[in-house]
């Protein structure tokens, strides 16, 4: 079987704004709840969906830090709910310490140099017709 | 018995995810990374889990596992296909206690 789909790295912005986002939750502009909508999002994204394929330093980190956010987020509801059972129009909120933690290290992200997409990459498909030759090793087409 | 060569996406995932458990219907669950509690009470740690149809490498569902100080699952959140909210787990039947 030939695994046809496509690879996208991570790019800057989108780390970018994953610090803009935590910067939100910094500044009480978004609640924590808000914020791990958005991170559940990536999160998949990296496990599953468009970001899967990418194995780079970065997209490990962030996928460390999101496995993180969201999971705490589910420990706090968990403890939360322990003990405030009747306020149950109520969320909680990350501790700002929690907070700080992963914003300092998606900014370290932010500041890690992205490894940039490589232009003209040599395209193959596999009923192309013809021979492929990549130097020692040759591809024959149908 | 399911020969992992051939499950799609399988060489991936488990070099993506903590660990995986192949289950006796033909599906694969695999655990994201598996994190402690940060905020006081009977939940120590919790992960995502994915379950996997093997035959065509598709996630089935999504859930969160909370986890007690034995390592018991105490809680499950149901994400995909439907968020089912919190069902607490008593740990010692294994069965559905409360809802949430």
């Amino acid at each position: 079987m030939v695994d046809t789909h496509s690879i996208t790295p991570i790019s800057h912005s989108v780390i970018q704004h994953t610090a803009a986002t935590l910067r939100q939750l910094v500044d009480r502009t978004l609640t924590s709840q808000q914020f791990v909508a958005m991170a559940e999002r990536l999160y998949w994204a990296l496990l599953e969906g468009e970001y899967r394929s990418d194995c780079s330093p970065q997209a490990h980190q962030l996928r460390l830090t999101l496995a993180d956010i969201t999971a705490q987020w589910e420990c706090l509801l968990g403890n939360w709910h322990e003990t405030n059972e009747s306020l149950f129009d109520q969320t909680p909120e990350f501790s700002p310490e929690w907070v700080q933690h992963w914003l300092e290290q998606i900014q370290q992200l932010e500041a890690t140099p992205m490894a940039e997409p490589a232009k003209n990459q040599p395209t193959f498909h596999i009923n192309q017709v013809g021979n492929l030759s990549t130097g020692d090793v040759t591809i024959h087409g149908d | 018995m399911i020969d992992l060569a051939f499950v799609p996406e399988h060489d991936r995932r488990a070099a993506t995810y903590e660990l995986f458990k192949v289950l006796d219907n033909g599906r694969i669950r695999y655990y994201g990374s598996y994190k402690l509690s940060k905020s006081a009470g009977k939940t120590v740690g919790a992960r995502l889990v994915v379950e996997v149809n093997s035959a065509s490498g598709q996630p089935l569902r999504t859930w969160y596992e909370s986890y007690d100080a034995e390592g018991r699952v105490i809680r499950v959140h149901p994400k995909t296909p439907t968020d089912l909210g919190h069902i607490e787990i008593n740990p010692n039947t294994g069965k559905e206690a409360e809802r949430w």
